[in-house]
């Protein structure tokens, strides 16, 4: 059965829309910039929460950034969708924040005080921004949030994905949403994880991520849903899998146990065999660990024809469980540009056999493209996006 | 779907117990879970870092597997609305509080929602499918329509629950806020274990389940969902129902009221009691011999409605 990509809506560092995010990718514009409040590098959305409310026309004063940078993207893709009672339609969403963003700005003013009179505090709950999205696009019934950190993005993919093959669903709008807030900046903090200058995935000396922030949605349709709608199918989502390191919490392992386990599985979903994948795009975080656990599992899976890759996170920062959506919109971009995204920053290889691409976006036909995401607890999803 | 196994944390006195269903009832709800030794399950190292719902989930998972050693989880897959809640404001304090110095990020790492699942997966050295819903009231009913799935894709032995712990300040606000009276505070864990391969005499059998969310018309979601399972109200034995008013909800009044059990007076409001309910409905198939159908009914948001229908064959 096939399974169509008919919509895409993107915000991020290094663009509002599928348009701005598409103009950066193809200039090598990265959206990681010093910033002045928090001193650390970041890449961030360059709107405020009022003018985010100002570009969506909400009034709403309580409503967190997460639900609004979600809205954003969420409605791009939906375009001139709308409901329509024979189609059975549902959302696959994911965030690791939810609304927390703004939960955090009551916290710190006598807390109990003050929440009492307000709602701030129900945006804490993780699936608040499906049902938000849900509630403004006119979408009810099978509507669910995945959180498994880093890789949620991609698990609201393949989750979406699986409700269309199994006949669940007929379409569905699947996606991740994540902001920058003060809890996630000191997350990472502690952890001491940041890279002192703009994240250098895969290069010799990378020393660590770049935080960053958006969202982005694709629209799946199965055959049925296409002959009513009559939408252009972009590309094919024919390819996913989920597997786990159950190395450590936070630490990927050197060998790349679950990344490798996971991207054959993919493979072996979509029906091609490793050969046939022409692009990969990393989870290539930046940090030491990451990058050479994820090479690993490349060098295990890809014995005969290794393929081009790149992380794009040079571009947008480490966007959290919006990543896996970003990164799988950048893949449907590349496929319908006929073009593989260079990997920003990356000076000197670590493995000097195993390049990314590094200099201009390189142009080539693309047929089967393969997108990582990695998360805390040892999560690793592939997901496989192919020419229609 | 067959669940050959179970295991639940509660307000009540439900770990390890089989028969369950036939001793407890609102008179033996406790103020806080009965926690289990986690001693004897968690070496004290990791046990320090954990909270509540990690603990929980992994002493669930260990009671679920006790008669399955020989059993290598397909899958697990966790259903949490607040996940480690406690972690998250212990980590917002020490924002708060350090003022720009260092903190510890113990407490950040663990307050992600799939800390429970990935620890799990620790637990046991499953490299398998891992997944974590996080979908408010109906995140249960989320991680059981993983399963279900799943299970119709083939894979086998899938270990799936729910686990929440309680916060005092996020959960007083959430029921100030959500304006319930009279409502007792829970928290709890609940953790099953599939399998593809029929028993020969009885079998405990997840016939549907269907999460909807910004619900208006819950009549029509109810009236559907038994047509497509061919059923009548009448073919019902009991509805364990949860209801967002205090009051029986409207679909379910004509029902006999001695088949209806309001299932949060018995384990505690909080938003994966579901997860009870389901092992509940569980533990009565197996002890109650009248007892064959059995329909979880989850209202407790006003706009979402789970609905669960269980069997014994």
């Amino acid at each position: 059965m096939k399974i169509a990509v008919t919509g895409i809506g993107i915000v991020s560092g290094i663009g509002l829309n599928v348009s701005e995010n598409l103009d950066s990718l193809l200039h090598g514009k990265s959206g990681i910039k010093r910033s002045l409040k928090h001193n650390i590098f970041l890449s961030e959305v360059q709107l405020s929460d009022d003018e985010l409310k100002r570009v969506l026309g909400i009034n709403d004063e309580l409503i967190s950034r997460t639900n609004l940078l979600a809205l954003k993207a969420a409605a791009e893709a939906w375009g001139n969708n709308t409901g329509d009672a024979k189609i059975r339609t549902g959302i696959v969403s994911a965030t690791s924040l939810g609304g927390l963003d703004k939960m955090e700005q009551i916290y710190r003013n006598d807390f109990e005080h003050q929440a009492q009179n307000s709602k701030e505090i129900l945006t804490f709950e993780n699936g608040e921004s499906a049902e938000f999205i849900g509630k403004k696009l006119g979408i009810s019934g099978f509507i669910d949030t995945s959180s498994t950190a880093c890789s949620s993005g991609a698990n609201a993919i393949m989750y979406g994905a699986r409700l269309i093959r199994s006949g669940i669903l007929d379409r569905v709008l699947v996606g991740g949403v994540d902001p920058i807030a003060e809890f996630n900046i000191n997350g990472f903090s502690s952890l001491n994880i940041y890279s002192e200058k703009p994240c250098t995935p895969f290069d010799e000396n990378r020393s660590g991520l770049t935080l960053g922030e958006g969202a982005a949605y694709l629209v799946l349709e199965n055959d049925f849903s296409l002959e009513r709608t009559k939408n252009n199918t972009l590309c094919l989502v024919s390819g996913w899998s989920n597997a786990t390191d159950a190395y450590h919490q936070t630490a990927s392992s050197p060998e790349g146990i679950g990344a490798s386990i996971t991207m054959k599985e993919a493979i072996e979903v979509a029906g091609i065999t490793p050969d046939e994948v022409d692009y990969v795009n990393a989870h290539g975080t930046g940090t030491q660990n990451n990058d050479l656990s994820e090479l690993t599992a490349l060098k295990k899976v890809f014995t005969d024809k290794f393929p081009l890759f790149s992380s794009t996170k040079g571009f947008t920062g480490h966007t959290l469980a919006a990543a896996g959506a970003i990164e799988g919109a950048f893949c449907v971009l590349a496929i319908q540009q006929h073009k593989v995204w260079q990997n920003l920053n990356c000076i000197v290889p670590f493995d000097q056999e195993h390049s990314p691409v590094l200099n201009d976006p390189l142009a080539k036909p693309l047929n089967h493209v393969l997108s990582n995401s990695f998360g805390f607890g040892g999560n690793c999803t592939s997901l496989i996006f192919s020419k229609a | 779907m067959r669940i050959i196994s179970s295991a639940l944390i509660s307000h009540q006195d439900t770990y390890k117990k089989e028969a369950f269903s036939e001793v407890i009832s609102q008179e033996t709800y406790l103020e806080s879970v009965l926690h289990p030794e986690y001693k004897d399950i968690i070496p004290p190292m990791e046990r320090r870092r954990m909270t509540d719902a990690v603990k929980m989930g992994l002493a669930c998972t260990k009671a679920c597997l006790d008669n399955f050693s020989e059993i290598t989880p397909g899958a697990i897959i966790v259903g949490t609305s607040m996940g480690s809640s406690a972690h998250t404001l212990k980590f917002l304090d020490s924002i708060i509080t350090s003022n720009g110095g260092l903190i510890s990020p113990t407490p950040f790492i663990q307050s992600t929602h799939n800390t429970i699942a990935g620890q799990i997966s620790l637990f046991l050295k499953n490299n398998r499918y891992n997944n974590t819903h996080t979908q408010n009231s109906l995140s249960f009913e989320h991680a059981l329509f993983d399963a279900y799935l799943l299970d119709r894709e083939g894979v086998d032995h899938i270990l799936f629950g729910s686990s929440d712990e309680s916060e005092n300040v996020l959960f007083d606000l959430f029921y100030y806020l959500r304006a319930k009276k009279h409502v007792k505070k829970g928290a709890g864990a609940a953790f099953f274990l599939t399998s593809k391969q029929e028993n020969t005499d009885e079998n405990i059998v997840v016939k549907s389940v269907e999460p909807n969310s910004n619900v208006v018309d819950t009549h029509s979601i109810l009236s559907s969902f038994l047509d497509k399972n061919e059923k009548t109200m009448d073919d019902l034995d009991l509805i364990l129902y949860s209801s967002y008013s205090n009051n029986i909800p409207e679909d379910l009044v004509a029902f006999p009221e001695n088949k209806l059990v309001d299932y949060t007076s018995l384990c505690g409001d909080y938003f994966t009691n579901s997860g009870f309910a389901f092992g509940y409905a569980i533990d009565l198939l197996k002890h109650r011999p009248t007892v064959k159908s059995i329909l979880v009914y989850n209202n407790l948001v006003e706009t979402n409605l789970g609905l669960t229908l269980i069997e014994k064959h």
